[in-house]
């Protein structure tokens, strides 16, 4: 888990927000921001979990992209894609997520990815291979949205 | 009208807790829920759609695969083995990943046997989640119809 990104309550403030919108957070809530124009792409072979991961960031106004295994992904690269982050599952056909991060770092990506383990010992393969974070399956959204909070405080 | 909703709401309530108590769901289908709101009124039920036509799927690989006559290739059934893990982790389906994690050991020590009998376990778990979801959805619509709010049910 990335104990890293988890943050008290208190510190998260709506920014685009009004006065007059800002409303007090309870505690054990995380504040629930809308992301404009933040392109994400998601790498899984499992439509499920694809339709999952998508969903979320539709609702919160992102936009989501799908590959199906990480050929695609590296494909979209070379087509002249980009995205602020890449949700990239492991096992998948054709290509897996480790190598596909691997090709990509090695094409000079400079976007966030984010590998999506099934077990413990693929955390230091996906790191070597390039990865900036992993999470353990099943992710929880508000992982993903701790992920993104980043990615706009990173400017 | 407003007694109908409320005796349906509870009903809702009761049967909801039941499954999470039962073992069928567990907290990642809490996550799911979660993300359903009245812009995609429909999203758990579409997600849920795809992953029942994907257990067809995979257990249809499966059963392919241990039906070969001469040698059964293993990684070949624990490959969708681990695909049906996977998806049924992530929408909370927790026998269904239950039994796929049993049905991979059986695989890895190459258990014909085993792998037969999780099959048809794995085969019957994820119909029986599908028949009791359903059941949720119809109540869910029986509310909504009868003029009521869903409620959202507080696990814990």
């Amino acid at each position: 888990m990335l104990e890293s990104l988890n943050r008290k309550t208190e510190d998260l403030t709506v920014d685009s927000k009004s006065k007059e919108e800002e409303e007090e957070v309870p505690a054990g809530q995380v504040v629930k921001k809308t992301f404009k124009k933040l392109c994400v792409l998601v790498v899984d072979d499992d439509r499920s979990c694809r339709s999952l991961y998508m969903g979320f960031i539709q609702m919160r106004g992102a936009f989501p992209y799908m590959a199906e295994n990480g050929e695609e992904a590296v494909n979209l690269y070379r087509d002249g894609q980009t995205f602020n982050l890449i949700l990239m599952d492991n096992e998948m056909p054709v290509m897996d997520g480790v190598s596909a991060t691997k090709e990509l770092r090695d094409l000079g990506v400079t976007s966030m990815i984010v590998g999506l383990t099934s077990h413990e010992d693929e955390n230091s393969v996906f790191m070597e291979a390039g990865a900036d974070h992993c999470l353990a399956k099943p992710i929880t959204f508000e992982n993903i949205y701790l992920l993104i909070e980043q990615l706009k405080d990173e400017g | 009208m407003d007694a109908l909703v409320a005796q349906l709401q509870m009903q809702y309530r009761n049967y909801t807790v039941s499954l999470y108590q039962q073992g069928f769901l567990d907290d990642q289908f809490t996550e799911l829920k979660k993300l359903q709101d009245d812009a995609s009124p429909d999203f758990v039920a579409e997600v849920l759609s795809l992953f029942f036509e994907d257990c067809v799927k995979l257990i249809g690989n499966m059963a392919r695969a241990l039906d070969q006559t001469g040698t059964v290739d293993f990684s070949q059934v624990g490959a969708s083995v681990h695909q049906l893990k996977g998806s049924s982790s992530s929408v909370g389906a927790k026998r269904v990943k239950g039994l796929c994690v049993t049905f991979k050991e059986y695989c890895e020590a190459n258990n014909y046997e085993g792998c037969v009998r999780c099959l048809q376990q794995v085969d019957i778990e994820y119909k029986a989640l599908q028949t009791k979801l359903q059941d949720m959805f119809n109540l869910e619509k029986q509310i909504i119809q009868a003029g009521g709010k869903v409620p959202q049910v507080d696990i814990n």
